[in-house]
C-alpha cells in the first residue's frame, strides 16, 4: 500500500538558526517527488524530518493521513536510502536486507521470500552472502535499495542516493529508480542536487532555497514557467541567461547596454519604465536570422556532439551569454555572432522582487 | 658514515633493545629450572641440569590453587566490568551531547596520568574505612575504576569511526536505542573492545603493589604471592623465577586469543569512502 506525505507548515531551527522556514507540501499516494536545492537548501533536512531523524521545530507531518509528527521512525511506514548507503558492515547482504524483519519478527519464511523477489528485482541474487565491503559501489547501492524495498513501506525516501556513483553508473541507476518506481507504485520522496536526476525521475519537483520552497511543478512546468530568478537559475543546462532591462512597454523589454528591444511571447501587467530582468534560455537562441536583435562576441565554443555551447558576452553591455545552438559550430570561437530569439524561452522577472511577470502557475504549486 | 657502517649501527642498536627485552625473560625461564645453588653458580650459562623440582613445590604448594583463583577472579571480572562501563561510558561521550560533556572527557583521561603507586596509601585508607580492603571485591573495584579512563578513551575513538547513519538505518529498521547499542555498536567497535580487554587483563593480573597492600592471605593474587619467597633469610630464586614465569603465562595467551579480534577496518564497506 502507498500513502501520501503532507508537511503542513514545518519548520526546523538550530538555535537562531533557520534551517526549514514553514514549508507545505503535499505529495499524492504513488507519486515521485524530487527535493532539489543547493547544498544547504534544507532539502536533506527536510527528508530527515519526514523519516522522523530530526524533530520537527514547528509544523505538523502525516504520513496516510496519520500524524507522525512525533511518532518514531520505525513506526511510521517509511524507508530510507542513506548517501552513503549505510549498510551494517558485520552482517551479510542478506542479513543486511532483513535486519527490519527480523526485529518485528517476521516468519522465517516470509523473510527469504521478501529478500529474495527484491533481490531478484535488483539483480543482487548472487550477491546475498556477501560483506558490504566485498561490493562494489552499485552493488552497495542495490542492497541499501533492497533493505528498503524488503519492508514494503508506504513511503520511500532517499538522500541523494546516486551521488556517490560515477557518471555511468548514475545514469544507469537512475534508469533503474524510475521503473522500480513504476513498478512498486509506492510514494517516492527524493532528495537531490542535482537537476538532471530530478528533472528525469520526478513527477513534481520542489525546488529549495534557503529553506523556502521557491516553486512546486512538473519538470515541464518549472522549466517552461520558472516562478522567479532562483527557479529559472536554477533548473536548465546551461543555466538561463538573465540580462538586466527595463519594460518599453507590456511587451517589449529593452536591453539599454545591448541597445535591443525584445518581444515578449505575451504581455505583461506591469507599467512601462519598470526595470526588469530578461531570461532567454541558451537553447531559445538561434544563429542568425532576419532581425537577429542579439549581438555576441563568442569566446569559447564547447561541442557536445550534437550541439554546440557557445560560452560569451553580449556585446555592448558585457554581460555573460550562453547559447546552445544545434550542430557543430567550433569554429565560431573568438568570433561576433547575430542571434535571434525563440519567443517560447523567453522570460521576464520583476527586477525587485525576482518574480516571473509571465509566467502562470499551476493550481497544484503550493506556492 | 657510508650506507653499510649506518646499517651495522642500526642493527647494534635493535640487537641491544631486543636484548634488554627478552633478556630478564630470559634469566627468569633460566633460573626457574635451576636448583638455588645452581642459581649461583652457574651464572647465565645454558649449561646446567634442568631440574622441575621449583615447579612442584610451587604448584603442589597448599596455597597455589587459591592465589590462582583469586587471581584469575580478580581478572576476568575487573575486565568484563571495565569493558560494560567502558563502552557505555564511551558511547555516551561519542553520541550524546550534555552538559560538561568535554570536561568529562578530558578529566577522564587525565585520571589516566596518575601513577599507582602514588594512589595506594590513600586508597589504602578509604578502603579501609568503607571496609573493602582483604576482599576480592575492594580489589577489583580499584582495577576497575584505574582501568575505565583508558578504556573509555580507547572506545571512544571507535565508536567515533562508527558512521552515525548506521544508527540512523537502524533505527528506522526498528531498533530502539538500546538495541542499536546491542546489535549495531558492540559488533563494530569489537577490535577496540579486544584491545581494551587486553590492556584491562594484563594490568589487573600483573598489578602488584595496590594488591600487596590492599589483600591478606586468603585473598592475595598470584604477584603477591610470588613476593613471598623474597624472605627475612634470602630469597628463593627458583621458586620465585618458576611463579613468575607462570604468571606471565595466562597474559600471553589471552593476548593471542584476543589479538585475533582486533582486525582494523571492520567498518569497511558500511559507508563508501
Amino acid at each position: 500500500m502507498s500513502a501520501g506525505v503532507e508537511l503542513i507548515k514545518v519548520s526546523k531551527r538550530f538555535g537562531n538558526n533557520t534551517i526549514v522556514d514553514g514549508i507545505d507540501l503535499d505529495a499524492a499516494a504513488g507519486e515521485f517527488i524530487v527535493l532539489v536545492g543547493a547544498s544547504g537548501c534544507g532539502k536533506s533536512t527536510t527528508l530527515r524530518m519526514i523519516a522522523g531523524l530530526e524533530a520537527v521545530s514547528e509544523g505538523r507531518i502525516l504520513i496516510g493521513g496519520r500524524d507522525v509528527t512525533v511518532v518514531r521512525p520505525d513506526q511510521r511506514d517509511i524507508a530510507m536510502v542513506f548517501q552513503n548507503y549505510a549498510l551494517y558492515p558485520h552482517m551479510s547482504v542478506a542479513e543486511n536486507m532483513s535486519f527490519a524483519l527480523t526485529l518485528t519478527r517476521t516468519p522465517k519464511d516470509e523473510i527469504a521470500r521478501r529478500v529474495g523477489e527484491a533481490a531478484r528485482i535488483l539483480g543482487i541474487e548472487n550477491l546475498l552472502d556477501r560483506k558490504p565491503k566485498a561490493l562494489s559501489g552499485g552493488q552497495r547501492q542495490r542492497v541499501a535499495m533492497g533493505r528498503a524495498i524488503v519492508r514494503e513501506p508506504s513511503v520511500f525516501l532517499f538522500d541523494e542516493p546516486l551521488s556517490n556513483l560515477d557518471a555511468k553508473l548514475r545514469a544507469q541507476m537512475r534508469v533503474e529508480l524510475a521503473l522500480l518506481h513504476r513498478r512498486l507504485g509506492k510514494t517516492t520522496i527524493y532528495v537531490t542536487h542535482d537537476q538532471v536526476e530530478a528533472m528525469t525521475l520526478a513527477e513534481r519537483i520542489v525546488i529549495l532555497d534557503r529553506g523556502v520552497i521557491q516553486q512546486t511543478g512538473t519538470p515541464t512546468e518549472v522549466f517552461n514557467r520558472p516562478r522567479n530568478l532562483f527557479v529559472a537559475g536554477f533548473i536548465g543546462s546551461p543555466a538561463m541567461n538573465l540580462f538586466r532591462g527595463t519594460l518599453a512597454a507590456s511587451d517589449t523589454v529593452e536591453l539599454p547596454g545591448a541597445g535591443a528591444r525584445i518581444r515578449l511571447p505575451q504581455a505583461v501587467n506591469a507599467a512601462a519604465g519598470k526595470p526588469v530582468m530578461l531570461g532567454i534560455r541558451p537553447q531559445g537562441l538561434l544563429l542568425g536570422g532576419a532581425d537577429a536583435p542579439l549581438r555576441m562576441q563568442v569566446k569559447v565554443a564547447e561541442f557536445l556532439g550534437t550541439e554546440t555551447v557557445l560560452n560569451g558576452v553580449l556585446k555592448g553591455s558585457g554581460e555573460a551569454l550562453t547559447a546552445s545552438v544545434s550542430g557543430e559550430h567550433g569554429g565560431l570561437a573568438e568570433h561576433e555572432i547575430d542571434l535571434s530569439i525563440n519567443p517560447a524561452h523567453v522570460h521576464v522577472f520583476d527586477a525587485d522582487t525576482g518574480l516571473n511577470l509571465i509566467g502562470t502557475q499551476s493550481k497544484r504549486d503550493s506556492t | 658514515m657510508n650506507e653499510r657502517s649506518l646499517l651495522a649501527v642500526r642493527y647494534l642498536a635493535l640487537t641491544a633493545l631486543a636484548i634488554l627485552c627478552v633478556g630478564p625473560i630470559l634469566v627468569m625461564i633460566l633460573t626457574s629450572f635451576k636448583t638455588q645453588a645452581q642459581t649461583f653458580t652457574t651464572g647465565l650459562t645454558f649449561f646446567f641440569v634442568p631440574t622441575l623440582e621449583n615447579y612442584r613445590d610451587v604448584i603442589f604448594d597448599s596455597s597455589f590453587g587459591r592465589y590462582l583463583v583469586n587471581s584469575l577472579i580478580v581478572g576476568i571480572v575487573a575486565t568484563l566490568l571495565t569493558l560494560l562501563l567502558g563502552c557505555m561510558a564511551a558511547y555516551g561521550l561519542a553520541r550524546f551531547s550534555f552538559a560538561g560533556r568535554r570536561a568529562v572527557a578530558y578529566a577522564t583521561l587525565m585520571l589516566r596520568t596518575v601513577p599507582l603507586a602514588v594512589i595506594a596509601v590513600p586508597v589504602f585508607m578509604i578502603w579501609s574505612d568503607w571496609r573493602l580492603t582483604n576482599s576480592l571485591g575492594g580489589l577489583i573495584l580499584l582495577y576497575v575504576a584505574v582501568n575505565l579512563p583508558f578504556t573509555i578513551w580507547l572506545l571512544y575513538g571507535f565508536v567515533l569511526q562508527v558512521p552515525v547513519e548506521l544508527e540512523e538505518a537502524a533505527a528506522i529498521d526498528g531498533c530502539r536505542p538500546w538495541k542499536v547499542f546491542l546489535r549495531i555498536i558492540l559488533p563494530l567497535i569489537r577490535p577496540g573492545l579486544a584491545a581494551a580487554a587486553i590492556f584491562t587483563f594484563r594490568i589487573a593480573w600483573n598489578e602488584f603493589i595496590l594488591a600487596l597492600v590492599l589483600t591478606d592471605r586468603s585473598t592475595r593474587t598470584l604477584p603477591v604471592a610470588a613476593s613471598l619467597f623474597v624472605t627475612d633469610i634470602g630469597v628463593e630464586w627458583g621458586k620465585l623465577m618458576a611463579l613468575a614465569s607462570l604468571i606471565a603465562l595466562p597474559p600471553l595467551v589471552f593476548t593471542f586469543l584476543a589479538a585475533r579480534q582486533v582486525i582494523s577496518g571492520l567498518t569497511a564497506g558500511a559507508v563508501k569512502g
